[in-house]
């Protein structure tokens, strides 16, 4: 502002001062209160014109910052025993990041954040740090070795009673950077200037083995001191989310079939903004997780460099899905975990508690009753009788089966009845099957790119937008991981996907060497839960090494958990991540503790992704802890089948048949489905399609296997031996 | 003769040898001194004038650690002819003017090994540093880049060396292969429930145990010649718990009394026969089994679930247990067939005293009293459980088995972990490569296509060159390449120690040529741009401002305690004497504190109009219509405002 501008505001105040006198309207209360807003802004205006206007201003902010680098200097050297050279103290005093690499594997960021040590007597005081570096290790409520070998702890102050930790310690951007929707919130991210930090001075620090906050520290906990344990300092990581702020594309290119019909165009984004937002952090402690949220995000923006995937989802496939009743009863479940998360720390209840609170859920609205569709969920849903039921069931379950469980009902009851007022039906669900879909192929794609690029989950993030996957460098200013897995994305030469055996007795070991063929090998059906669908519904083994291979390891299981594996048998395996969630199948059955143990260990097939697939962990979006009720591989598998459906032909079918497809897509799936002991020899006969086929020529070019794996689908109890066919 | 001897007085360095780690550094350093000393036997037997013998010599010199101000000065004057050093050094040696001498005169050839560790923002830094280097030599070296594993390197050193064109590939397929090791490998996945940390100290040990066949009867073996393990683990924290658990498995702490009452560890799993047990596959069955009579596993249900360690000779027998130790507390004793762990890490290396790598597998063995650990003594040790410090180029003879554990990044990784095993080529008991996946999303990848590791497919790796913070904080350096080379000494301030004033008067120096010569300066900035191929002229005058500011900074005039020296010799004064330190901080934690206060009440005034404006703004929005106008224009005032 100069003082052109403060006269001109001065000037509108007088006006408004005259109207306001001469207006006849205007009822006195009104007037007087606009007089005493007229007058506290010209007594504000007069000191703010002075001061800003005051070049010295400006010089003072200039000077304070030098006064704090060279404060900063005198610090660093406090850390150093024997200074010799130039970059051991520089560093510090010059602007980021125009200054010295402290290590070449470090990156610089334009960003800095200032982790504060008070009363740190005869130690550094404040240290800079990278603000994406800081967000990702030093960020509030986290530990670190980082300084003086000794733990340190980044403040939160108290957060038990609601699981938010309101970051007033902290200095934060006096406006927000940007801001991001998270369900169906708008949240404004701050940048933190500085982080206050403190020394944890218990190697074995007392805990609250309700909340997981830390005794002596600045948490506390109002809950009662007999019940935090000495224990190690518990880990943690960031929840985080990117959102993307700005971008310039650049090439874009179209993938080979069968892939153009996942992801219609990938663009290469040769510059993008993105922000980075660290919602709050998970703590984990006697297997017990917390998640507590910030208030506010804290965040940082970085430029960078990024790789755009439109991806195609038909409404036909979602709409297909409504007759799956299993699955759409696991995607109801996933959602109203979605929806119980968001509102336990409302209630003042850790995350830990989800599973047995859903658990009472599944069994009183009747998820766990086969057969039942969405309409039958729904309606069950809809009458919220079972509130009272699931009250009792999830105490009833928690006085079983947790050492220590201090849900009160006086709570419980107010959560169940804030999700009972969620509207539930099948358009909600197919929304919640698509958002579903689109985090699988996230993780799906970001596992591609590492394994195209050699990089490790790191060194690449991810965005998920409406219909678009964008992948980025995760270093402000690239690190060209895209940029590879862009120049590698797709190739002249004929596709190809999983381990092919081209002729007995000779090894040959195939590696994806384009992205496309990483990603499609991600999309087949994972053998190790083929394997187990096809176990557990008592069908003959195929004959691949994989399938093979599990099929002893559940065979030796079972010899221990013989009454674990009927119950799946009896229930169907599609019936497993329902039944897993908390005690309540075992509540139903009786079962003591460690009988209820071992059934859920079993339970845990895989369904909606295992490590072995999908699973990312903390590098997940929505956190380790929640991970499962986003992602599905279930879902990944029938788009799968879907998108190849118009591709895949029987084994049997003619000659002809199959060379029209191939000459059109360049590819074609041949499938052969066993489900009676009759066709048992239908895989061998697939095989001798395949040999008769392979060499074939089709308008100068040649028919070539391609891959091959064994499909057990979840809505049918059939093994489908699969193998591609590609022209070349 | 003499003419030429002549004329090649100041022979320019042949070659800088850039190493990834300082271990490789070092094993390579030890073979190219050994290499050299073999030719000057040969040159010492020809009958050849003196000064050309001297000639033939080679001098080739180690810089990397921190050498000393006298050391780094004689390595330079020596002109050495090849320089071993890593990345961490050079970027040191390019701002400081003692190694200028050598550059001065130019550089054959820059040799890189293990070119496909130099990836990502990493690598973007490592290709800055050797445009800064282009930069800064006469003529233009050739570089090499040498990688095992690494898919289309041309592209890959074309960018690292920040070349214009591509690099001719020359490889070794050629070369007749000869497989002549056997090799077994093995990827472990924990069951659920189980933690992974555990799996990994329980399957080392077995692993171990079980290959050594008695652990006590290779003691007496010199180092190179036992059986040896290394342990890779990426986490510098899991490597310390790692160690920590598995020697605590192995009763490596000593003790007054050698346990007899073992209720876990490797000695609980020996011998069946010291389980008093009933069943009928024990007895007779077992001996059957160790003389190798019965197939092994086929029908003991002990071996299968993991409680009989077949192989295993060591008992951890009260009898076997070693005195250790001097005795100054007691009789303590460790056993004698326990496997011994060593943490080894990028820190351990760096303050590592030994003469030959060997010395790695010793281990210190520690009694802790209380909370003080004291040290007793040191003992071979078996097993290195080692960060990436250890991933390439160290070739000791009699590794056996290497044991990994953590996310696997790629085949090409795994490939090298491995390759530091059997490099003698073991034919007979062969290398044995144990995996052990934690539940990370690449591992579990690999543990589902294992055979994609074993035969590994090459791939490329990612660089991104252009990276604009490394850009900037290269070009920032850059400026100070500049001064080192015009011989302007500001970055090896330690000078400091004998001349206060030299220093202030080199940094006077410094400014006035950044003042003077500064077209000249911006020119060099922009031929390192140019030979990223990104130039960028905010870039380069950016570069120099704020290097000049720092000096400024530095060469600003502070008076304490009634003298006057310039900021950067403040510093260094306060670096050897406290009182001093504490005096400047004072001083300027007093001037930020004054500064701060005017700064905050400077805030508090724009959060007040702010406050007033915003109170005005919704006053206005509640009244009605006919002030709706001057409602905007508060609201546009404030937009302008902000």
């Amino acid at each position: 502002m100069n003082r052109d501008r403060a006269v001109e505001i001065q000037k509108l105040l007088d006006k408004l001062k005259v109207a306001a006198r001469s207006d006849k309207d205007l009822p006195i209360e009104k007037f007087s209160e606009l007089f005493q807003s007229i007058q506290a802004l010209e007594g504000s205006l007069a000191n703010y014109g002075a001061t800003v206007t005051d070049p010295k201003a400006h010089v003072d902010l200039l000077a304070l910052e030098r006064a704090r680098r060279k404060l900063a200097v005198i610090e660093a050297l406090e850390g150093v025993k024997n200074p010799s050279y130039f970059d051991e103290f520089a560093a510090t005093l010059a602007e980021h990041p125009y200054a010295l690499p402290k290590a070449l594997f470090e990156p610089q960021g334009k960003e800095v954040v200032t982790i504060d040590f008070p009363n740190n007597l005869a130690r550094q005081q404040f240290h800079k740090e990278r603000t994406g570096l800081a967000l990702a290790i030093l960020y509030p409520g986290s530990f670190t070795y980082r300084y003086f070998g000794v733990p340190i702890k980044i403040e939160t102050g108290q957060w038990s009673q609601t699981l938010v930790a309101h970051l007033r310690m902290h200095t934060l951007s006096p406006d927000p950077i940007f801001s991001l929707e998270r369900n169906g919130r708008k949240l404004d991210v701050y940048k933190p200037i500085t982080l206050r930090a403190r020394q944890v001075d218990e190697v074995n620090p007392f805990i609250c083995a309700n909340c997981l906050s830390l005794a002596g520290l600045d948490e506390g906990c109002f809950h009662s001191p007999q019940v935090r344990r000495p224990h190690r300092l518990p880990s943690s990581s960031p929840i985080t989310q990117n959102q993307e702020l700005r971008r310039e594309e650049g090439k874009s290119i179209e993938l080979r079939a069968p892939l153009d019909r996942v992801i219609s165009t990938v663009t290469r984004l040769h510059s993008m903004q993105v922000g980075t937002a660290v919602l709050g952090f998970e703590r984990s402690a006697f297997n017990h997780i917390t998640i507590v949220d910030y208030d506010p995000p804290i965040g940082v923006i970085m430029e960078t460099k990024g790789i755009g995937f439109k991806i195609n989802v038909p409404d036909q496939f979602l709409e297909s899905l409504i007759h799956m009743h299993s699955l759409v009863r696991d995607v109801v479940t996933q959602f109203l975990a979605e929806q119980i998360s968001d509102r336990l720390s409302e209630n003042g209840m850790p995350s830990y508690h989800l599973e047995p609170i859903l658990s009472g859920l599944i069994h009183s609205v009747g998820l766990d009753q086969q057969d039942a569709g969405i309409e039958t969920i729904a309606q069950n849903f809809a009458r919220r009788d079972w509130i009272d039921d699931a009250v009792q069931s999830t105490m009833n379950e928690g006085a079983a089966y947790y050492e220590r469980f201090d849900v009160q009902q006086r709570r419980l009851r107010p959560l169940y009845e804030a999700v009972a007022r969620i509207q539930l039906d099948w358009p909600i669900i197919r929304n919640q099957i698509k958002a579903i879909l689109l985090h699988s192929l996230a993780h799906d794609l970001l596992i591609a790119g590492c394994i195209t690029s050699g990089c490790l989950p790191i060194d690449l993030e991810y965005i998920i937008k409406d219909n678009e996957i964008v992948l980025f460098d995760a270093t402000d200013g690239g690190n060209g991981v895209t940029e590879m897995i862009f120049d590698f994305c797709s190739s002249e030469e004929s596709f190809k996907v999983t381990e092919t055996e081209e002729d007995i007795g000779k090894e040959k070991i195939y590696y994806p060497r384009h992205f496309d063929e990483a990603f499609a090998e991600l999309l087949l059906p994972c053998q190790q839960g083929v394997a187990e669908r096809i176990f557990h519904r008592k069908m003959a083994a195929p004959d691949q090494q994989d399938i093979r291979n599990r099929f002893m390891a559940l065979e030796r299981q079972r010899e221990s958990y013989s009454s674990e594996y009927r119950y799946i048998e009896e229930n169907g395996v599609e019936n497993c991540f329902r039944a897993s969630i908390g005690y309540h199948v075992s509540l139903a059955q009786g079962l003591q503790l460690r009988e209820a143990d071992r059934l859920k260990e079993v339970l845990s097939v895989c369904l909606h992704g295992c490590p072995d697939c999908l699973i990312l962990g903390n590098k997940c979006n929505e956190g380790g802890f929640l991970e499962k009720y986003h992602v599905s591989k279930v879902i990944t598998d029938e788009y799968f089948r879907h998108i190849t459906e118009d591709i895949t032909v029987e084994y049997s079918s003619k000659d002809a048949v199959i060379e029209a497809l191939l000459s059109e897509r360049g590819v074609t799936i041949l499938s052969a489905v066993v489900s009676k002991g009759s066709e048992a020899r239908n895989a061998e006969k697939l095989e001798d399609r395949i040999s008769e086929l392979r060499g074939k020529r089709i308008a100068e070019k040649f028919v070539k296997f391609a891959g091959f794996w064994v499909d057990c689908p979840i809505g049918a109890h059939q093994i489908r031996y699969c193998a591609m066919v590609v022209l070349r | 003769m003499r003419a030429y001897l002549s004329s090649k007085k100041h022979v320019n360095c042949s070659g800088l040898l850039v190493f990834p780690r300082n271990v490789l550094a070092q094993d390579q350093l030890d073979e190219l001194k050994s290499l050299a000393q073999l030719i000057q036997r040969q040159v010492e037997r020809l009958s050849l004038p003196s000064d050309f013998k001297e000639l033939l010599n080679f001098r080739i010199v180690r810089d990397f650690g921190r050498p000393g101000r006298e050391e780094l000065a004689s390595i330079y004057e020596s002109r050495p002819d090849i320089i071993v050093t890593n990345t961490e050094a050079l970027k040191r040696r390019l701002m400081n003017p003692v190694p200028h001498q050598v550059y001065r005169e130019g550089i054959d050839f820059v040799l890189y090994d293990e070119i496909h560790l130099y990836y990502g923002l990493h690598g973007a830094f490592v290709a800055g540093l050797n445009a800064r280097l282009k930069t800064l030599v006469p003529n233009i070296p050739v570089f090499v880049g040498m990688s095992a594993t690494i898919a289309k390197p041309e592209k890959h050193c074309q960018r690292l060396f920040a070349l214009q064109t591509r690099p001719r590939l020359i490889d070794d397929r050629e070369d007749i292969l000869q497989r002549w090791v056997v090799e077994h490998h093995v990827i472990l996945k924990p069951r659920a429930g189980r933690p992974p940390l555990g799996v990994v100290v329980d399957t080392t040990s077995c692993l171990l145990h079980n290959r050594r066949d008695g652990v006590a009867n290779i003691r007496h073996l010199p180092a190179e010649e036992r059986p040896k393990t290394i342990c890779f683990s990426g986490s510098l924290d899991t490597t310390g718990r790692w160690t920590i658990d598995q020697n605590d498995l192995e009763f490596f702490e000593p003790r007054a009394i050698p346990r007899q009452d073992f209720y876990r560890g490797y000695p609980f799993y020996y011998i069946p026969a010291s389980r008093p047990d009933s069943s009928p596959s024990f007895g007779q069955a077992c001996i059957s089994c160790h003389d190798g009579k019965d197939v092994i596993c086929s029908f003991c249900n002990y071996y299968r679930a993991g409680g009989c360690w077949w192989f295993s000779q060591d008992s951890g027998n009260p009898g076997s247990w070693v005195r250790i130790g001097g005795g100054s507390f007691g009789s303590l004793h460790i056993p004698n067939d326990n496997i011994r762990s060593r943490r080894l890490t990028a820190q351990e290396v760096d303050s590592w005293q030994g003469t030959s790598i060997y010395d790695l597998y010793r281990t210190e063995v520690f009694h802790f009293i209380g909370r003080n650990r004291i040290r007793l003594d040191e003992v071979d040790a078996d097993n290195l459980i080692a960060t990436n410090v250890l991933e390439v180029g160290v070739d000791f003879r009699g590794i056996r088995e290497i044991v990994m554990y953590g996310e696997i990044q790629s085949p090409a990784t795994y490939k090298q972990k491995c390759g530091r095993g059997a490099r003698e080529g073991n034919t007979i008991d062969g290398l044995f490569v144990m995996t052990i996946v934690p539940p990370m999303p690449l591992a579990n990848f690999y543990y589902r296509h294992f055979w994609r590791l074993v035969n590994p497919t090459l791939s490329p790796v990612p660089l991104e060159p252009s990276n604009p913070d490394s850009l900037k904080s290269h070009a920032f350096s850059s400026v100070l390449d500049y001064l080192a080379r015009r011989d302007i000494n500001v970055f090896n301030v330690i000078e400091i120690r004998e001349d206060e004033v030299g220093i202030e008067e080199e940094f006077e120096r410094a400014l006035n040529v950044l003042r003077t010569e500064r077209p000249s300066v911006e020119e060099h900035v922009r031929e390192f741009l140019r030979n990223t191929g990104n130039v960028d002229e905010t870039i380069v005058a950016r570069a120099v401002s704020e290097a000049e500011k720092l000096l400024i900074d530095l060469s600003e005039d502070i008076e304490l305690e009634d003298v006057k020296k310039k900021f950067v010799n403040w510093v260094f004064t306060g670096s050897r004497d406290p009182h001093v330190l504490r005096k400047l901080r004072e001083k300027i934690a007093t001037e930020y504190d004054s500064l701060s206060g005017y700064v905050q009440s400077t805030t508090d005034i724009e959060r007040q109009f702010n406050e007033a404006l915003e109170a005005l703004e919704r006053t206005l929005v509640k009244l009605d219509g006919s002030y709706a106008e001057a409602s905007s224009e508060i609201k546009r005032l404030t937009e302008v405002n902000s």
